[in-house]
C-alpha cells in the first residue's frame, strides 16, 4: 500500500488581524490515508477540518502558520513554515469547491474552464484540453453538449459534477471536497455521493471529504477521522465508528442527527469549539462533555479501542461512552 | 460572447440602428470632410479676402448652412469641425477608461493601502470640476487641444475607476478568484482571465454612452473659450464666436449661427447615446442567451 497523504504532528494557525497572536485550527495532526481510500473529516464548524484538507490541497491563505510536515505521495509539500506545492498542486491533488455557484467563472464556457487549467498545468492546446474534458464529462456522467455552455445554463447539480470533472480532469491521484454536497439539492446529494464513490472504486481516485454531516459519510467513506478543537479526536472505520462512537463528542455528533422514521429526541450541542491560542494541557472537549472527570485535566493521547487496529480515540473515559 | 454576436443581435432594434446611421454619418464627416467641405480652407479658419461681402449670409445653395461673421461657409467649418469632436470625445474617454480600469481593479484585487490611497485620490478628482482645471490650463499654458484633453481626463477616469471598483469588488470574493489566488496564480492571469472579463463589458458599455456627454462637455469647455483658440474648427468655438461676436439684434438676423453647431452636437451624443442604451440593455450575462431549464 502507497500512502497518498502523510501529515506528521502538523500544526496550522491563523493570524491575527495585528499579527500578535495566533489562533490554532489544526494542533498536532498525524494523519495517515492510503492510496485509493475514501476518507472523511467529520466535525463542526471551527473544527480545523477544513484548514486541514485545504493544507492538503495546498490553498493555505499566506496569513496561515504551518508547523510539522506534510507529505503528499513521499513528496515534502509542507515543511514547518515552508510551503511548496508545485508539481503537487492541481497535478496530484486536485480540490472540489463547495459552492458550485460561484466557483465557476460566468464568462467562461465549460471549454474555456478546461483549457485554461490544462494549460497552465501542463501547457495543453485547445483541441487536447477539448478531447481531454469530453473524456472526464462522460464519467461524471455529462454529454460533450454543454462544453459550449455558459455556467449560468447549468443546474447546480450540473455545476458540480463539472468542478468534479474540473478536478478529474489534470489526472489528480487525490481529490479533497470540500463539503461537495452541502449546497445541492437532497435529490442530488445522492447523485454527487454516488459519483464520488464510483470515482473512487473504478479509477482508484484518493477522496478526502470534509463534512459536518455524519450520517453522509456512511455513504461513500471506508475511514473517518472526528475532529474537534483542531485535534483528531476519533478515527477509524466508517461504519465502527457510526455503530459505536467511542469519544463523547462523536457520540453528540451522532445525536443531533435526525433519522427518517425515527422518533427521537434531537439533542443540538451546547456551546461551540475552544477557540485555541496557546498550547492547552488539557482536554479540549472537557467543558462540553458530559463524562468529564479530573483525568480530563490532562490531555489525552489517542487509544486504540478494543483490538481493533484502526480505530483509536482521544479520551480517557471513552470506556464509560456506551 | 463576443461583441460581434452583441452587435448583431441588436442590429433588430430601430434605436441602435437609427444610433448606428449618425455615428457613421458623423465619422464619415469625421474623415472625408477636407473633400465634402465646399471651402475647405476656410473650414480651418481661413478669413476669405471679400469677408464684407460674404459675412452673415443666410443658408442657401452656395452655402448650406450661410456663413458667420468673418464670411467664412459654415457648412465647411462644421463639416472639418467633425473629426475635432470625434478626437475630443474618443480621447477623453480612452484615456479615462485605460486608467479608471487600472485604478479600480487596482483598488479591489491589491486591497489594504493601495485600496485605501486610491479610494481617496477617486474621490478627491470627482470632486474637482472640469471647468476649473480647464481654466487653470488655459491661463497657465495658453489654449489648444491638451486643455481639453487634460481637464476632462483628470475628472473623467475617477468615474470609470469607481464603477470598475465596485464591480471588480464583487469578483475577487468570488471562489474562483479566491482559489485562483489560493493556488498560486499569477496576479496578472487572473486579473486578465477572472476579474477584466468579468468587467470589461459593462464599463465598455458604459463608455460608449459617455461618449456623448465628453463632446457635450467638450463642447462646453470650448465654447467659454477655455479650450481650443478662436478659429478652430470645433463646433464649441463656432457656437463661442456665434455669439460672442453679435449683439442681440444681430443674433436673431442670423440664428444659423448657432442653430447649426448646436444641432450636430446635439444630433452626435444622441448618435452615441443610441448606440449605447439597447447594447447596455445586454449588459447581464446571464441575460445573454435564453434560459435553458433543466430543473
Amino acid at each position: 500500500m502507497v500512502l497518498a497523504v502523510k501529515t506528521v504532528n502538523l500544526r496550522i494557525g491563523y493570524l491575527d488581524e495585528e499579527e500578535e497572536k495566533i489562533q490554532w485550527a489544526v494542533r498536532g495532526v498525524d494523519l495517515e490515508i492510503q492510496e485509493g481510500e475514501s476518507f472523511c473529516l467529520v466535525g463542526e464548524s471551527g473544527s480545523g477540518k477544513t484548514t486541514l484538507a485545504n493544507a492538503i490541497a495546498g490553498i493555505l491563505p499566506p496569513h496561515a502558520v504551518t508547523q510539522g510536515k506534510v507529505y503528499i505521495f513521499d513528496k515534502l509539500v509542507v515543511d514547518d513554515s515552508s510551503r511548496n506545492y508545485n508539481g503537487v498542486r492541481g497535478r496530484i491533488v486536485n480540490y472540489i469547491p463547495q459552492n458550485p455557484g460561484t466557483s465557476l467563472n460566468p464568462f467562461l464556457t465549460i471549454e474555456d474552464h478546461f483549457y485554461y487549467v490544462l494549460r497552465d498545468l501542463y501547457k495543453y492546446d485547445k483541441s487536447k484540453s477539448k478531447s481531454i474534458a469530453i473524456e472526464t464529462l462522460s464519467k461524471v456522467g455529462l454529454t460533450s453538449e454543454i462544453l459550449d455552455y455558459y455556467p449560468h445554463e447549468l443546474s447546480g447539480g450540473m455545476k458540480q459534477r463539472v468542478l468534479i470533472a474540473l478536478a478529474l480532469a489534470s489526472n489528480a491521484r487525490i481529490i479533497v471536497a470540500d463539503e461537495p454536497t452541502s449546497s445541492v439539492d437532497a435529490s442530488l446529494r445522492a447523485g454527487i455521493l454516488g459519483l464520488l464513490s464510483k470515482l473512487n472504486k473504478e479509477y482508484r481516485v484518493t477522496l478526502i471529504i470534509v463534512t459536518h454531516d455524519i450520517k453522509m459519510t456512511s455513504a461513500i467513506c471506508n475511514r473517518t477521522a472526528v475532529m474537534y478543537s483542531g485535534e483528531i479526536v476519533e478515527i477509524g472505520k466508517t461504519s465502527i465508528i457510526l455503530q459505536s462512537p467511542k469519544h463523547p463528542y462523536t457520540r453528540m455528533l451522532m445525536e443531533c442527527v435526525p433519522i427518517l422514521g425515527v422518533e427521537k429526541p434531537l439533542k443540538p450541542l451546547p456551546g461551540e469549539p475552544t477557540r485555541i491560542f496557546e498550547d492547552i494541557s488539557w482536554c479540549s472537549f472537557r467543558e462540553r462533555c458530559p463524562y468529564a472527570s479530573v483525568e480530563c485535566k490532562t490531555t489525552p493521547s489517542m487509544i486504540p479501542v478494543g483490538d481493533d487496529e484502526s480505530h483509536f480515540v482521544k479520551c480517557w473515559r471513552f470506556h464509560e461512552v456506551a | 460572447m463576443d461583441l460581434s454576436r452583441l452587435i448583431q443581435r441588436n442590429l433588430k432594434k430601430t434605436r441602435f440602428i437609427i444610433g448606428v446611421v449618425i455615428t457613421t454619418f458623423i465619422l464619415f464627416l469625421a474623415l472625408f470632410s477636407p473633400w465634402i467641405a465646399p471651402y475647405p480652407r476656410e473650414g480651418y479658419g481661413y478669413v476669405p479676402l471679400e469677408y464684407e461681402n460674404r459675412k452673415l449670409q443666410p443658408p442657401s445653395l452656395n452655402h448650406l448652412f450661410g456663413t458667420d461673421v468673418l464670411g467664412r461657409d459654415l457648412f465647411s467649418r462644421i463639416a472639418i469641425g467633425a473629426s475635432t469632436a470625434i478626437i475630443q470625445a474618443f480621447t477623453v474617454i480612452f484615456l479615462s477608461l485605460l486608467i479608471g480600469l487600472f485604478a479600480g481593479i487596482s483598488a479591489a484585487y491589491f486591497k489594504g493601502v493601495v485600496e485605501l490611497v486610491l479610494n481617496y485620490l477617486i474621490e478627491l478628482f470627482m470632486a474637482i470640476p472640469a471647468i476649473v482645471i480647464a481654466l487653470f490650463l488655459r491661463l497657465s499654458t495658453g489654449p489648444g487641444l491638451h486643455v481639453v484633453i487634460i481637464s476632462l481626463v483628470t475628472t473623467w477616469w475617477a468615474w470609470y475607476a469607481r464603477i470598475t471598483y465596485v464591480y471588480a469588488k464583487s469578483i475577487v470574493e468570488m471562489d474562483y478568484v479566491v482559489l485562483a489566488k489560493l493556488s498560486g496564480l499569477s496576479d496578472l492571469k487572473i486579473i486578465e482571465r477572472h476579474v477584466l472579463r468579468n468587467i470589461i463589458q459593462p464599463i465598455t458599455v458604459q463608455a460608449i454612452s459617455d461618449l456623448g456627454s465628453a463632446l457635450l462637455e467638450a463642447s462646453a469647455i470650448n465654447f467659454m473659450g477655455l479650450g481650443l483658440p478662436p478659429g478652430h474648427p470645433d463646433w464649441g468655438v463656432i457656437l463661442y464666436e456665434g455669439i460672442t461676436s453679435l449683439s442681440l439684434e444681430a443674433f436673431i438676423r442670423a440664428p444659423w449661427l448657432v442653430v447649426f453647431p448646436g444641432l450636430f452636437i446635439l444630433i452626435t451624443t444622441l448618435g452615441f447615446t443610441l448606440i449605447a442604451d439597447p447594447l447596455r440593455e445586454d449588459l447581464d450575462p446571464r441575460l445573454r442567451r435564453r434560459w435553458r431549464l433543466w430543473f
